[in-house]
């Protein structure tokens, strides 16, 4: 055609504008709502905004994901145990203040921490005689009781913890909606009304911690029956908390109401501040992001930070960087390395010193948003934390060549060697951290092929099983930790305890099996004081690198927004994102 | 004419019709057809730029990532701590870095490009070969023999449109191993999932191919040449071969070349879903989705647009060609 | 067009109700079809790349599995049995229904009863449904803009062939057809949204705020027709060129009607036939899942879920929202082929 080339003239015209009005400077300044005299990362230490002001507002939140359940009894993510406090309470929980004090457990539904008797395998909880459901009924330890053997329906309840599964001595009970004989579960006991005792298998000094787990929250089995039971018990829990289910559109809308039999002083830790607050499921993050910059929603559930855009346009406005904190939260980032399929020590030691930490660092988002370089196993804010650095992570960030070639002399490989890399295909940063990590090992001739798996199934099917990563010469497997509770037991037991080690859904993928640390473990879990652990998980975090059996990348960084609208804004540490128990609005 | 990527049944539909009237006109011409549509061809000044673009291109895919450096070497320096976004405008170009570099990570945009350019087209050639030697061969036999086989054939392409195309590709790329042996041939990585996309792209986009075959061979089939050809003993499959495919390659040519960027732009959409070409081996789709899902495209557009513009010119390129050449079979359809 | 009309033998002409009649068997075996194959290849695939049940159930229960729990969730699940019992349930359930227990009581689930997802333990058919609504407003409200836009353009282009503003509209088609939409979606978003802050993308219902829909799917709208209208819009012009050089619309002019008269009511009628079949093939086609414009938006539709189901390896919610999409673009196929035999005599009803 003769018109042709005015054809492809205008079409290439018409990009090339579209093109240009992409680039250029990035940014517009909103407008921001209202004046505040905070200032950046004041969340992270003191209670911005603090107030009992109760209006009868509606609290908007966004998530950019949707819940494993809303079923206190069901649910894993850390997200959903900070916001289930919402609207149950279970006979522990923690401290609801700023900074380190808010990794101290208190009593919630209980008078005071367990008792332990009959040398550490009996552990007594009172509670408080005149807290009610939402319809009025009196909780009792049989409530309780009942809440933790729902945990057991693993069938249809799979998603929660299973701690109560592995610690008391009850190992075939299959749930209560199983339970033919109608005898419950036999060890734990309810020998009054106000009173109950859990029977556990051995010692555990730390079965506190698992007694603040949301699993612990009391349910009335009359509200889990029939159609309203089991598997569906999510679309409408019975509530002990300041709020309760109004409606609940499974993944897409839950909307809360206030719990009027709620007594605050009963509950402290949380607080009832607002009307309504409705959560808005499965949301794109951007969109997330967006809102709260723009006022349109008051909270971002999930609590892992703004994405890019947001994170530009949050550090380069004034106004919105000082309604912007930027706190570690607890959460380390790493890479196995097994010890069975690349059983030399020198060998893994070579990884740990070629491994660059700065593209590293720069693949989980830098040093201002993304991490901290990491040294250690404990990150810095759990108990138990200790500041040494075997391999010059942070003197020599870019990697110690010379170092690792020394190593690999010593183990038998001075042109280096083969191994895989497993990590979860569809987390960007993984990707990112997966191949920053081969391109700085082949600087040594440690020759890495990434395999990359999906997150749903990397730990049930690939990388958390033994059998698979020795068959495909897995050494190096990325993954991430955050701990279950705020102490070393909590942090180190899944990661390298040998008795840890599982054949499916393996979370001690290096595969320690070191009778020191295994030792270590057990006096732990014997002693009686929290104290007096302190020096054990030192030890097994210097254990453990010294082993090189764990190269740790970076101590996440999260960039969180709070809206200025909101009152008493603050970074929960044991969570790692902001206390949602506690907001209310302006 | 390229199908869109929410599967567009369009030219699959109107196109056969045309080629036919063009086609009958120009059957007196006999076989100089080939050299007038040459001649044709050669006088449409923007088919034969867009072919010595594509050219390029392969020349590009071929060796250009011998000529450009590392695509792998990081340079965490060029970045901006805050943000990791490159310094310097427009992506951070400069002498060393034409094209910028990648926020992140600081690798060299150009050698990205460039490598990545391989495999789009290595996936956009091979899996319309496949969709080429499946659908003509159907379409000849269904137009050809007609009744139950034609009504089978007719049947199953139905069922091939049923389906939810783009759903599919995604969940059998997902759903099938990272590792696995076929035929003895121990497969693995990026070899397997390159072999996967062609065969799953090929496979889906053959009932493009035969639809037009069989409506080609339908209206061929009543010629005097094919009586003719049957009348002094042949049979079916000298017939199908000698006699009807020679003919055919007219729209064998002009669909082949236009199916090409519906496949490459199929390619880049499984990448930019997350399950195309592994990483860190580059892919176009899979820079633009880096742009999308971590947000770059708000930091550093430019490097939204590179990969964005590659594929853009790349498939116009073959548009345009394709449509030069359905013109230089057919003026009658300017 | 899609049948030609068969040379030689020509068919007695049938009813238009035998031939309804005789469609719907066809799309109900399609159908069936269509699930076995996708039930199989879900089924299978992993089973030959060396899953076991076990391992499938593994994906379905939380962090820290004990093998107990696994074992529980493969029987829930239904997972040891075979795929012909397995694919019989899901058939079964369509037609008549099933009784499932949530632990606590039987629930039953109404036909067509899609299965019960692995991931929620909720039924798929109402997690479905409530995202229907999505995916129709994006796929009519850009079907309306691009039949509409597509057909007028390319219209007015065949009309003024040659002219500054044919050259023009097709410059831009050939771009509308050559760009990525993930791209061109992603482009959109960053200047209208982000930058410039227009429009928002956020769905609301139709029935919540008939206003605020609109706006909001303007963009996603903008972005599918811009892709679709192209390639209509070269089409119809294709089609209109061909049409207008045809004797009957020469004998037209000669006997003296108005230009408009000529146009429109002999040519166009006679070019957008086969525009029209080929517009409802596309339409179910995008009713089936848009799931690139979906995912460009966030658009929470059916395309959407597809993405999620195949990311949790979701069975049920796989095998139900591929069979309600194959069901639309059936559907979409046969409306199409029974439009087409009413309004075009030429073609024969085989």
């Amino acid at each position: 055609m003769r018109s042709r080339k005015s054809l492809v003239l205008g079409a290439l015209t018409a990009t090339a504008a579209l093109t240009l009005a992409a680039c250029g400077t990035s940014g517009t300044s909103p407008t921001s709502s209202s004046k505040s005299s905070t200032y950046f990362n004041e969340g992270i230490t003191k209670v911005v905004d603090p107030s009992t002001k109760a209006t009868n507002a509606t609290m908007t939140i966004d998530a950019a994901v949707t819940p494993d359940s809303t079923d206190y009894d069901n649910t894993y993510y850390a997200f959903m145990w900070d916001f289930v406090r919402l609207y149950s309470m279970s006979l522990l929980t923690y401290k609801s203040c700023p900074g380190a004090c808010g990794e101290q457990i208190v009593p919630d539904l209980a008078t005071g921490l367990g008792t332990v008797s009959d040398h550490g395998l009996i552990w007594t909880y009172h509670i408080q005689p005149d807290v009610k459901f939402q319809n009025g009924a009196t909780v009792t330890s049989e409530d309780v009781k009942y809440g933790v053997e729902r945990t057991f329906a693993k069938n249809l309840l799979p998603n929660g913890p299973t701690y109560y599964q592995v610690l008391l001595n009850d190992p075939s009970y299959p749930g209560p909606y199983k339970d033919k004989n109608l005898m419950g579960l036999t060890s734990v006991t309810t020998p009054n009304s106000t009173t109950i005792q859990f029977h556990l298998l051995h010692p555990f000094s730390d079965f506190n911690y698992v007694v603040a787990l949301p699993q612990s929250t009391p349910v009335l089995p009359s509200w889990d029956t029939g159609s309203h039971g089991g598997a569906n018990f999510q679309l409408d829990p019975i509530s002990t908390g300041p709020y309760e289910f109004k409606s609940y559109t499974l993944n897409k809308q839950l909307t809360l109401v206030r719990n009027p039999y709620w007594k605050a002083s009963t509950d402290p830790q949380a607080k009832q501040l607002v009307g309504k607050i409705v959560v808005n499921f499965n949301m794109n993050q951007n969109t997330v992001d967006n809102d709260q910059i723009a006022n349109y929603a008051d909270m971002d559930l999930q609590g892992l930070g703004v994405q890019t855009a947001a994170k530009d346009k949050i550090l380069s406005t004034p106004s919105l960087k000082a309604d912007a904190d930027d706190p570690i939260n607890g959460f380390l980032r790493f890479a196995y390395i097994n010890e069975k399929v690349i059983p030399n020590v020198h060998c893994r030691e070579a990884i740990e010193y070629a491994a660059n930490k700065v593209t590293l660092q720069d693949a989980y988002g830098g040093p201002v948003v993304g991490g901290q370089i990491a040294t250690t196993v404990i990150p810095p804010n759990i108990i138990g934390y200790n500041n040494f650095d075997y391999y010059d992570a942070v003197s020599k960030p870019t990697g110690d060549v010379a170092a690792a070639k020394a190593q690999l002399k010593l183990c038998g490989q001075p042109n280096g060697f083969a191994t895989g890399l497993a990590y979860r295909s569809d987390r960007p940063t993984d990707v990112l951290a997966a191949q920053a990590l081969q391109t700085a090992l082949a600087a040594v001739g440690i020759k890495v092929t990434l395999s990359g798996y999906p997150t749903g199934t990397y730990y049930s099917n690939y990388a958390g099983v033994p059998a698979y990563v020795h068959s495909h010469d897995l050494g190096i497997d990325l993954g991430g930790w955050g701990a279950d509770w705020p102490d070393g037991y909590g942090f180190l037991d899944e990661l390298s305890n040998g008795n840890a080690i599982a054949p499916a859904g393996n979370t001690q993928i290096s595969e320690i099996n070191d009778p020191t640390i295994n030792n270590l473990f057990t006096k732990a879990a014997g002693s009686t004081s929290a104290a007096a652990n302190i020096p054990i998980w030192h030890s097994i975090d210097e254990d453990i690198m010294a082993q090189a059996a764990i190269l740790p990348i970076v101590y996440q960084k999260v960039l969180l927004y709070r809206n200025p609208n909101l009152t008493n804004v603050y970074m929960d540490q044991y969570y790692g994102m902001y206390n949602y128990a506690v907001l209310g609005l302006k | 004419m390229a199908a869109p990527l929410e599967v567009s049944a369009a030219e699959a539909q109107a196109a056969p019709e045309e080629v036919i009237h063009g086609l009958s006109g120009k059957r007196i011409e006999g076989r100089s057809l080939g050299q007038i549509a040459w001649m044709r061809l050669r006088r449409d000044r923007v088919a034969m730029g867009s072919a010595i673009f594509v050219v390029f291109l392969i020349l590009v895919a071929i060796i250009g990532p011998f000529l450009v450096q590392n695509p792998d070497t990081y340079h965490s320096n060029l970045l901006n701590q805050t943000l990791l976004s490159p310094n310097g405008s427009f992506g951070g170009i400069s002498l060393a870095h034409p094209f910028g570099v990648e926020p992140q990570t600081g690798r060299d945009v150009l050698s990205r490009v460039v490598n990545g350019a391989r495999y789009s087209l290595i996936i956009g050639f091979l899996s319309t070969v496949l969709a080429v030697v499946i659908g003509v061969f159907f379409g000849l036999i269904a137009g050809y023999f007609g009744g139950w086989l034609d009504g089978l054939i007719a049947r199953t392409m139905d069922v091939f449109l049923a389906f939810p195309l783009l759903v599919f590709a995604i969940a059998l790329v997902g759903v099938l191993p990272t590792n696995a042996s076929f035929f003895g041939l121990a497969l693995a990585g990026n070899t397997l999932r390159i072999g996967l996309l062609i065969f799953i792209i090929g496979f889906f986009s053959w009932p493009y191919m035969g639809r037009i075959i069989r409506g080609q061979v339908l209206s061929l089939r009543e010629r005097e040449f094919v009586d003719a050809a049957r009348s002094l003993g042949a049979r079916g499959p000298y017939i199908l071969f000698r006699e009807l495919l020679p003919n055919l390659w007219g729209p064998i040519l002009v669909y082949a070349t236009l199916l090409i960027p519906t496949n490459i732009l199929f390619e880049a959409a499984l990448s930019f879903l997350g399950v195309g070409i592994i990483p860190p081996t580059p892919s176009w789709g899979d820079m633009l989705s880096n742009a999308v899902t971590n947000g770059y495209y708000y930091i550093d557009p430019m490097y939204m647009v590179i990969p964005g513009m590659a594929i853009f010119l790349t498939v116009m390129a073959f548009n345009l060609f394709g449509d030069g050449l359905r013109d230089a079979l057919d003026p009658r359809s300017r | 067009m899609r049948r030609y009309p068969p040379t030689g033998r020509v068919p007695a002409p049938r009813g238009v109700i035998t031939f309804i009649i005789r469609r719907l068997i066809a799309t109900v075996i399609l159908l069936v079809i269509v699930s076995t194959i996708t039930f199989a290849i879900f089924f299978l695939l992993p089973r030959l790349a060396g899953e076991t049940p076990y391992d499938l159930a593994a994906r379905y229960v939380g962090r820290n599995p004990i093998p107990s729990q696994i074992h529980a969730m493969e029987v829930r699940l239904g997972l040891n049995e075979p795929i012909q019992v397995q694919l019989g349930h899901f058939l079964k359930a369509i037609v008549f229904g099933e009784t499932y227990s949530n632990g606590t009581s039987k629930v039953y689930c109404a036909p067509p009863c899609l299965g019960y997802s692995w991931r929620n333990q909720q039924p798929v058919w109402p997690l479905l449904v409530s995202d229907i609504p999505v995916t129709a407003s994006l796929a009519i409200g850009a079907a309306l803009l691009w039949v509409v836009g597509g057909v007028a353009i390319g219209v007015l282009s065949a009309l003024r062939r040659g002219s500054i503003f044919d050259r023009g509209a097709m410059a831009l088609a050939l771009a509308g057809v050559s760009l990525p939409i993930f791209f061109t979606g992603q482009v959109a978003l960053l200047l209208f949204s982000f930058k410039w802050q227009i429009f928002n993308v956020t769905y609301v219902g139709i029935t919540q705020n008939p206003l605020q829909w609109a706006r909001n799917l303007v963009l996603p709208w903008i972005t599918l027709a811009f892709l679709y209208s192209a390639l209509y819009a070269r089409l119809t012009r294709a089609g209109m060129l061909e049409t207008m050089n045809e004797d009957y619309i020469r004998t037209a002019r000669a006997k003296g009607l108005p230009e408009r008269i000529v146009v429109f009511k002999h040519g166009l009628r006679a070019a957008l036939t086969p525009i029209l079949t080929i517009f409802g093939m596309d339409l179910g086609l995008l009713l089936g899942g848009a799931v690139l414009t979906e995912n460009t938006f966030s658009l929470h539709g059916l395309g959407w879920f597809t993405i999620q189901a195949i990311d949790n390896s979701d069975l049920p919610e796989i095998m139900g929202v591929v069979l309600l999409a194959s069901f639309f673009i059936v559907v979409a196929n046969m409306l199409v082929d029974i439009l087409y035999a009413a309004i075009d005599p030429r073609v024969r009803l085989a």
